[in-house]
C-alpha cells in the first residue's frame, strides 16, 4: 500500500514537472517601478491569450556581477523557452550571450545602436513613440502649427530628424532644423529659427540640448516668451520646465505588446525572424495648463479627457 | 505591564488600526476602462469640490484595473463602487461580495440613452470583409483581463475564436485609433462615443477607417451601493447628489469629464 502511494506521488510529480516545464524568463535591468508596470501588462496579456507557462522574474539590480550570475542561471535552465528583457543593460547583456532562445527586448532607447539586438533570435518593442503619432497628437492639440523648429546634433539625432522631416512633409508642415556642435550654440540657433518665423518647437531627446541646464532652461523660457507651441518626449519637462505638451510611451502597453509577441511565438508558432521590432502603441499625454493658457490655446473636453496629467 | 493589560492594549491598537485604515465607507471606488479619462487627479478634484458642501468627508478613488479594485474593496469596505455593467454582473456572482449586499442604484445617461456600443474598426482598404476574417489578426482594446467574455457576449457572439486574435491593451481609445491608423494593428475596438466625438472634432483621423461591426447595446456604468458598508442617511444623500449632478456647476464639471448628461435610476 505504502509503495503504491509512493509510486502515485512520484507519477504526480513527474506529470506536474512535465506540464510546468517550459518557462518564460523576465529579466529587469534594475528594480524600477516602471518595469513592474510593463510586467503587469505582460502577465495580463499572456493570461488573456491562455498561455500557461511559468514566468520567472530576474532582477539585475543595476549590477553587472548579478547580471552575469543571472545569465549563467538562464543558460543552465533548459526549461526557459523565451526571454523578455526590460532596459538596455538586461537586453544587451542577455542578447550578447544567448543566441538560441527567442528574446523580446523593451525599454531600450536607440535600440539600433546595439548590434546584439539585431540578431536573428531577437525582436522587441522600441522605446520611442514614432514621429507620425507624436505629430498627429500635437496637431490635435494645436491645429495652428505651421512651421516647427528643431535644434539637434547630427551625431546624436540624424535618424530621428530625418523621420520627423518626412512626417512633416506628409502633414504639409514646414520643418526648420539647426544642427549644432555644442550647447553654447543653442542661443544663436534659436535666433536663426525665430528669424524663419517658426510657431512651434520640438524638443527631441538629444543630449546636446540638456547637457547645459542653464542653456536648456533659457531655451524653454524663450520658447514660452515667443508663445511657441512646444512638444517633448518627457513628462518631467512639462511638469518642471513648462513645456506645453509631452507624448511618452505607456509602460503597461509595452508589456502587453511583448505579451502579444509571446502569443505569436508560442501559440501561433511564428518564427521570431518573422516578427519585426514594433513601435509602442500606447501613449501617455501630458499638458502644462499654465503654458497653454499663456499662449491662448483653447482645449476642448475631448482633449481634456485624453491627457494623463495636466500640470496647473 | 502584566500580560492581560498587554493583550487589551494590543486589541485596542488593532481596533484603532482597523477603524483608521481598514474601513472606508466614505469612499466611492471607481473603475471604468471605457471612460477614456486619464486625468484621475482632475476627476478626484471635481468630485471633492462637488461633495464638500454636503458630505465633506466623501471622496472618490479611481482604479486603473479591476483586480486591484476588487482586492481593495474587500479590505477597505467602501460604501459605493462605480463599475462597468459587465464587472457589476461578475461581482454579483462573486461569493466574497455576497455578504456585502451589492445593489445597482443609478446609471448615467447620454442623449437620453443609458446604453452605448463597442465598434470594431478596420482600415477602409482592409481585406477583412467579415468578423470571421479576424482570426490571426492583432487588435487593440482598452478593456482588461476580464473582458474576453464581455467582448464575446456583446460583440463577437461566438463567431470568432477570441484566442486566435492577438489583443493588445491600450489605456485609451485614441491609442487604439492611432495604432490602427498607422498600421500597427489591423483591428481597433473602441466605444461609439469616442468614434462620434472623433468624427466631430478630428474627422481626418477617421478618413481611412471604417466600422466593421457594432456591438449589441451595452448598459452604461452602474453606481453600486454596498448596503452593509453604508447607512440609510448617507445612501439617501449620495443618491440625491448624483441625481442632481446636472443642476450645479461643480456637478456639470464631473459629468463633462465623464462624458455623461445626467444620472438616472438603474433598472435591473
Amino acid at each position: 500500500m505504502k509503495k503504491n502511494i509512493l509510486i502515485l506521488i512520484g507519477l504526480f510529480c513527474f506529470t506536474a514537472a512535465l506540464f510546468s516545464a517550459e518557462k518564460i524568463a523576465v529579466v529587469k535591468s534594475a528594480s524600477l517601478a516602471t518595469y513592474d508596470v510593463a510586467i503587469d501588462g505582460f502577465k495580463e496579456s499572456i493570461l488573456m491569450a491562455g498561455i500557461k507557462n511559468e514566468i520567472e522574474i530576474y532582477d539585475m539590480k543595476g549590477d553587472d556581477n548579478i547580471a552575469k550570475e543571472i545569465i549563467e542561471q538562464i543558460k543552465n535552465d533548459k526549461n526557459i523557452k523565451l526571454i523578455f528583457t526590460l532596459g538596455a543593460r538586461a537586453s544587451d547583456m542577455i542578447a550578447s550571450e544567448i543566441k538560441d532562445i527567442p528574446i523580446i527586448f523593451s525599454y531600450v532607447l536607440n535600440w539600433k545602436n546595439y548590434p546584439s539586438l539585431k540578431q536573428k533570435n531577437v525582436t522587441g518593442i522600441e522605446f520611442e513613440i514614432p514621429p507620425n503619432i507624436t505629430l498627429t497628437l500635437f496637431k490635435m492639440l494645436a491645429p495652428d502649427i505651421k512651421k516647427i523648429g528643431i535644434i539637434y546634433n547630427e551625431k546624436n539625432s540624424m535618424e530621428i530628424v530625418k523621420e520627423i522631416t518626412k512626417e512633416c512633409e506628409n502633414n504639409n508642415l514646414i520643418l526648420i532644423t539647426e544642427n549644432i556642435s555644442s550647447p553654447s550654440k543653442i542661443k544663436s540657433a534659436f535666433k536663426n529659427l525665430l528669424k524663419q518665423n517658426i510657431n512651434a518647437f520640438w524638443f527631441i531627446a538629444d543630449p546636446i540640448l540638456t547637457q547645459d541646464r542653464k542653456q536648456f532652461s533659457e531655451l524653454i523660457e524663450n520658447c514660452n516668451k515667443e508663445k511657441l507651441f512646444t512638444i517633448t518626449v518627457t513628462e518631467k519637462l512639462v511638469e518642471l520646465f513648462g513645456v506645453l505638451f509631452a507624448v511618452a510611451p505607456d509602460y503597461k502597453t509595452i508589456g502587453s505588446q511583448a505579451g502579444s509577441l509571446v502569443q505569436n511565438i508560442i501559440l501561433n508558432n511564428k518564427s521570431i525572424v518573422d516578427l519585426p521590432v514594433e513601435t509602442p502603441m500606447g501613449t501617455v499625454n501630458v499638458l502644462n495648463k499654465k503654458t497653454s493658457d499663456s499662449i491662448g490655446l483653447t482645449i476642448n473636453d475631448f482633449l481634456i479627457r485624453m491627457f494623463n496629467n495636466v500640470y496647473e | 505591564m502584566n500580560k492581560g493589560k498587554k493583550i487589551i492594549l494590543l486589541i485596542i491598537v488593532l481596533f484603532l488600526f482597523q477603524i483608521l485604515y481598514a474601513n472606508e465607507p466614505a469612499s466611492i471606488f471607481f473603475y471604468n476602462p471605457d471612460s477614456n479619462i486619464e486625468n484621475f487627479a482632475l476627476l478626484v478634484t471635481n468630485f471633492t469640490n462637488y461633495f464638500k458642501g454636503n458630505i465633506p468627508d466623501f471622496k472618490i478613488q479611481p482604479f486603473v484595473n479591476i483586480e486591484t479594485l476588487v482586492n481593495e474593496a474587500l479590505k477597505r469596505n467602501p460604501a459605493f463602487i462605480i463599475l462597468p455593467y459587465w464587472n457589476y454582473l461578475l461581482l454579483l456572482k462573486d461569493k466574497s461580495f455576497n455578504p456585502l449586499g451589492l445593489e445597482g442604484i443609478l446609471t448615467p445617461m447620454v442623449n437620453s440613452n443609458v446604453f452605448y456600443k463597442k465598434l470594431i474598426l478596420i482600415k477602409s482598404n482592409s481585406s477583412i470583409k467579415d468578423i470571421a476574417n479576424l482570426e490571426g489578426k492583432a487588435a487593440t482594446t482598452s478593456l482588461g483581463l476580464q473582458s474576453v467574455d464581455f467582448l464575446n457576449e456583446f460583440l463577437f457572439q461566438d463567431k470568432v475564436d477570441l484566442k486566435k486574435i492577438t489583443f493588445i491593451w491600450t489605456k485609451k481609445d485614441m491609442d487604439s485609433l492611432l495604432a490602427l491608423k498607422f498600421n500597427q494593428v489591423q483591428i481597433g475596438i473602441i466605444s461609439d462615443k469616442t468614434y462620434s466625438e472623433t468624427k466631430k472634432t478630428q474627422a481626418a483621423m477617421l478618413s481611412d477607417i471604417k466600422v466593421l461591426k457594432e456591438s449589441k447595446e451595452i448598459p452604461e456604468i452602474v453606481l453600486i451601493e454596498l448596503k452593509n458598508n453604508s447607512d440609510a442617511k448617507i445612501s439617501t444623500e449620495i443618491k440625491k447628489l448624483f441625481l442632481n449632478m446636472h443642476n450645479s456647476d461643480d456637478g456639470k464639471k464631473i459629468l463633462q469629464l465623464l462624458n455623461y448628461d445626467k444620472w438616472v435610476e438603474f433598472k435591473k
